[in-house]
């Protein structure tokens, strides 16, 4: 659906050039939601804007639709944008225009008559839920309406993809997940390519089935969201699943009492995460049965993601020093990471 | 003898030449406006396109147009009158009277209205223009669809803003053979010492003004969803 090839954007400013992006490659499948995620000044932004052409890339190659971006002709280039939308943090919405307004506003000289327009606008207002403020202008309705409208705008030619650029940035907590559930329901029901860029993991978690993680223009890591989850490589990615949860800070904060309280010579603890089904089958059942250990579980965490359990164990652990040790060596075969505090 | 002619010892014999000046001054302001606000547009659409980051970013182009726009507000209007003597003469067939009057103005009026569109568009959110790039418009449409269709109020208060200035300086074009207000004020009022005169014009100048410009607050009233 869109494949991205070594694109390269780099900006003329005051102080020389500077690469936003650097040599990405990304391929996003048909029908799938895909994110994007980086700190501000990662160059996501900028990425994302080389898909319509918003950014022309320096270098390399955009396909979009079986369309090479970069190479087509003016009028064929505006033809193919009006077949990916796009949602922005600010809604971008015309100020001076409708509800309606703003959501038919790009089917002008699209070829449909004004009731053909009227319908269709009239549909996608209700697919938002937002048919009783058809006649208002932006500046009457709260940032999740704007957003709403922005979606049916985006939505109104019929596109094959959706960008969405920091779409729920500006909005509350609760806002954010109604535009969320929108866009899941978009992309299900619609089967329409979305393409999310975000500095929230959460909104990458609920949405995507990849993602692309961003920094300094270059791409550090990709895969789908299970793997980026429970098993992420690059610091940068490990922070950004950190910043997502307050897990790693609670489990030492558990492990530093419980040392505290018996020195850390008699304390023993171990961390034992496993990701996937079956994987964690009887394993404390085992450690007890087998080597007769005594465990007090300290913490207990298992998370969904993409319909997979992840999880993540602090026992402590009472018993032989011998049979501790032995009970360890046989954890460590087992498809689990263990971890001693 | 009425109070009026008592207050008024030389305004109330010429009722006549005030309707007469009056009507040279709205024609003048009005034919101006008219081309100066067409050509004005023009222009400011063109500085706004080709400023850095406009949709046709061109440095060159645009460094020239804000040279002869910043040239051109920089001279003075009577002086103005002085250069374009040949230029009207070309134009209109002689360089006195009201209609030779209206070639120095629109001279004047272009560069000022273009640069005060060129502020009132560059205001409009980045965001708006971004939206219509993403959804396939071309820059004429967006030049039609988003900025004089978003920046509709801001034209509308700078040109009830530019109105003004345009009376004042029809009132100047008469000091030099223009007619209107101001000659009457000039020929009648300072020349002669007939202070009612000048009194007279002042008040019908600033009815003209309110009036231009509460129909500019108005519109923009009506017209603003912002």
């Amino acid at each position: 659906m869109i494949d991205i090839k070594d694109v390269s954007v780099q900006f003329e400013t005051s102080d020389g050039k500077v690469d936003a992006v650097k040599d990405v490659t990304l391929s996003i499948k048909e029908g799938e939601v895909y994110g994007v995620i980086g700190y501000s000044g990662a160059g996501k932004s900028t990425l994302v804007r080389t898909i319509n052409m918003l950014q022309v890339p320096t270098s390399g190659q955009v396909m979009v639709n079986g369309n090479d971006m970069t190479r087509l002709p003016e009028k064929e280039l505006l033809r193919a944008c009006k077949k990916i939308g796009m949602i922005f943090q600010h809604f971008n919405l015309m100020k001076q225009r409708t509800v309606a307004e703003n959501i038919a506003f790009p089917l002008y000289k699209s070829g449909l008559s004004k009731s053909e327009i009227n319908q269709r606008v009239n549909r996608l207002l209700e697919l938002v839920d937002l048919t009783d403020r058809k006649n208002s202008y932006p500046a009457q309705l709260s940032g999740g309406q704007k957003q709403r409208v922005g979606i049916a705008r985006a939505l109104a030619n019929d596109p094959k993809v959706l960008l969405c650029d920091e779409a729920t940035s500006a909005l509350d907590p609760n806002t954010t997940l109604q535009i969320l559930d929108l866009l899941k329901k978009v992309n299900e029901e619609l089967g329409i390519t979305i393409v999310i860029i975000t500095h929230e993991m959460p909104v990458i978690k609920s949405m995507c089935d990849r993602v692309a993680i961003m920094s300094d223009g270059k791409v550090v890591e990709q895969g789908t969201i299970f793997d980026i989850f429970t098993d992420p490589k690059d610091p940068i990615t490990q922070s950004f699943i950190e910043s997502a949860s307050q897990k790693e800070k609670e489990i030492q904060d558990i492990a530093d009492e419980v040392k505290e309280k018996y020195g850390s010579e008699k304390a023993h603890l171990i961390r034992i995460d496993y990701a996937g089904h079956h994987k964690g089958d009887r394993l404390v059942a085992n450690l007890v049965k087998d080597y007769q250990l005594t465990l007090n579980i300290l913490y207990a965490d298992v998370e969904m993601i993409q319909g997979q359990p992840s999880g993540t164990l602090l026992l402590e652990v009472e018993g032989e020093a011998a049979s501790i040790e032995a009970a360890l060596k046989r954890l460590r075969t087992d498809p689990v990471t263990v971890k001693e505090y | 003898m009425s109070f009026l002619e008592q207050l008024l010892p030389n305004a109330h014999q010429i009722p006549e030449r005030f309707m007469e000046a009056t009507l040279e001054t709205l024609y003048m302001t009005l034919i101006t406006c008219l081309i100066g606000f067409g050509l004005g547009l023009a222009l400011g659409i063109w500085l706004v396109l080709t400023m850095p980051g406009g949709l046709k970013e061109n440095r060159s182009v645009y460094s020239f147009l804000d040279k002869f726009v910043n040239i051109f507000r920089s001279i003075p209007f009577v002086i103005l009158m002085a250069l374009l003597v040949g230029l009207t003469r070309l134009i209109v067939g002689t360089s006195i009277g009201t209609t030779a009057a209206i070639v120095p103005l629109v001279i004047s009026t272009i560069p000022f209205y273009a640069r005060q569109i060129q502020n009132t568009l560059v205001e409009l959110d980045p965001g708006m223009i971004e939206a219509a790039r993403s959804m396939g418009l071309g820059t004429r449409e967006i030049i039609s669809r988003v900025y004089m269709r978003e920046g509709l109020p801001g034209i509308i208060r700078a040109s009830s803003l530019s109105i003004i200035t345009v009376i004042s300086l029809t009132a100047m074009a008469g000091t030099v053979g223009g007619g209107g207000l101001g000659n009457l004020a000039i020929t009648l009022g300072y020349n002669r010492f007939q202070t009612d005169v000048t009194l007279i014009a002042t008040l019908i100048i600033l009815i003209i003004v309110f009036i231009f410009q509460w129909i500019g607050d108005l519109l923009v009233k009506r017209i603003d969803h912002s």
